[in-house]
């Protein structure tokens, strides 16, 4: 019977490091991103960011993504109109604005993208996002 | 004793008749306001389902389309226009797992109504079809006078109408309507949810049969 309430104490530690996790989790820019992501990008972009045929670029495993991180602020802000070639393919349809977004939403979705699914690129610092969006050509 | 095994087995076998029964009488229903009215020779009644009216709208080839071209079909309707930034793109892409399915099944058919009669001129639907990778006479992107369009959206049971308060100017439902060969509303899905789209497909299996023991009965 002491032997069992002893077993039981050794959990305790255990227990600390899964709630360090899980706050790790909630508190992540990843889970908010993906969220967002869900809410403003994933019904043209898909859901694994695989984008539509000729009409919607993808996201993931995207050549414009990789040489550009540092647009996609600007794009989610203030939207995007004309030609772009993406993978090789000509893509012409317009991407509508996103003024209702935070900076800190923007970030959040820019580092989902970078790192969700095949991507596996570095992340975008607040204070570089800030600059980015500094920097859009409107 | 004898008799409670016996009854077991009774009890299971009627289960298993209703069970079977059920299962070849699951029909799609019949959508939309029914009106009973007297045959005209008055030997009794008859119910008259709501029906799609007789429309021609052109499609993106620039050909006029009528009902008579979806005669004996079975289609999946919806309302879209291309530049919609919201919804239109994922309805889109369950409109084309429904396309690539029945690819090689000539009895079913798709039409996509635009609501941006404006801006979506025939060359803009057929540019949207190519880049989507799609054509027709399978699957029809159609435009028409606005208020055409408009009326038949009613007719279809989805909501559609200019608001400029809207991502991209207009608003509509997301539904993707199955329609019978004889113009009868037979399901309404959404066209955002991949679930819905499965049983979709499923649904317009069911309503093939239905069509090919119809045309067996005349």
């Amino acid at each position: 019977m002491m032997k069992n309430e002893i077993w039981w104490w050794s959990l305790i530690p255990l227990l600390f490091v899964a709630l360090f996790l899980l706050n790790l989790y909630v508190f992540s820019g990843e889970h908010k991103g993906k969220a967002l992501y869900t809410r403003h990008c994933a019904s043209c972009h898909g859901d694994q960011g695989e984008g539509l045929r000729q009409l919607i670029p993808p996201l993931n495993a995207s050549d414009f993504v990789q040489k550009y991180p540092g647009r996609i602020a600007c794009i989610i802000r203030y939207g995007m109109q004309g030609e772009v070639v993406v993978n090789g393919k000509t893509f012409n349809q317009p991407m509508p604005a996103n003024p209702q977004l935070s900076e800190v939403e923007i970030a959040n979705i820019v580092n989902y993208v970078l790192t969700a699914w095949d991507n596996d690129l570095p992340d975008r610092s607040p204070a570089q996002i800030k600059k980015d969006l500094q920097q859009c050509k409107e | 004793m004898k008799y409670s095994l016996k009854k077991t087995f009774w009890v299971a076998g009627l289960l298993l008749a209703c069970v079977a029964c059920k299962q070849e009488e699951r029909r799609l229903p019949y959508l939309g306001e029914k009106k009973v009215v007297a045959k005209e020779d008055g030997s009794g009644v008859d119910t008259v389902y709501h029906q799609i009216p007789p429309f021609r709208f052109v499609n993106q080839e620039g050909q006029t389309i009528t009902d008579k071209d979806f005669a004996g079909k079975v289609y999946v309707a919806d309302f879209f226009f291309t530049t919609c930034p919201t919804i239109c793109p994922k309805m889109s892409a369950e409109m084309l797992k429904v396309y690539e399915h029945f690819q090689d099944d000539e009895r079913v058919l798709l039409l996509s109504h635009s609501i941006d009669t404006k801006y979506d001129s025939v060359p803009v639907l057929k540019a949207y079809a190519e880049k989507l990778g799609v054509s027709a006479p399978k699957w029809h992107f159609v435009t028409g006078k606005r208020e055409d369009i408009y009326d038949i959206a009613e007719y279809y049971m989805v909501t559609a109408g200019e608001d400029p308060a809207a991502p991209g100017g207009y608003i509509h439902s997301g539904a993707l309507i199955l329609v019978d060969g004889q113009r009868h509303i037979r399901g309404v899905y959404n066209g955002t949810d991949p679930e819905d789209t499965k049983k979709l497909i499923e649904d317009i299996e069911l309503l093939l049969k239905e069509n090919a023991s119809v045309h067996d009965e005349k």
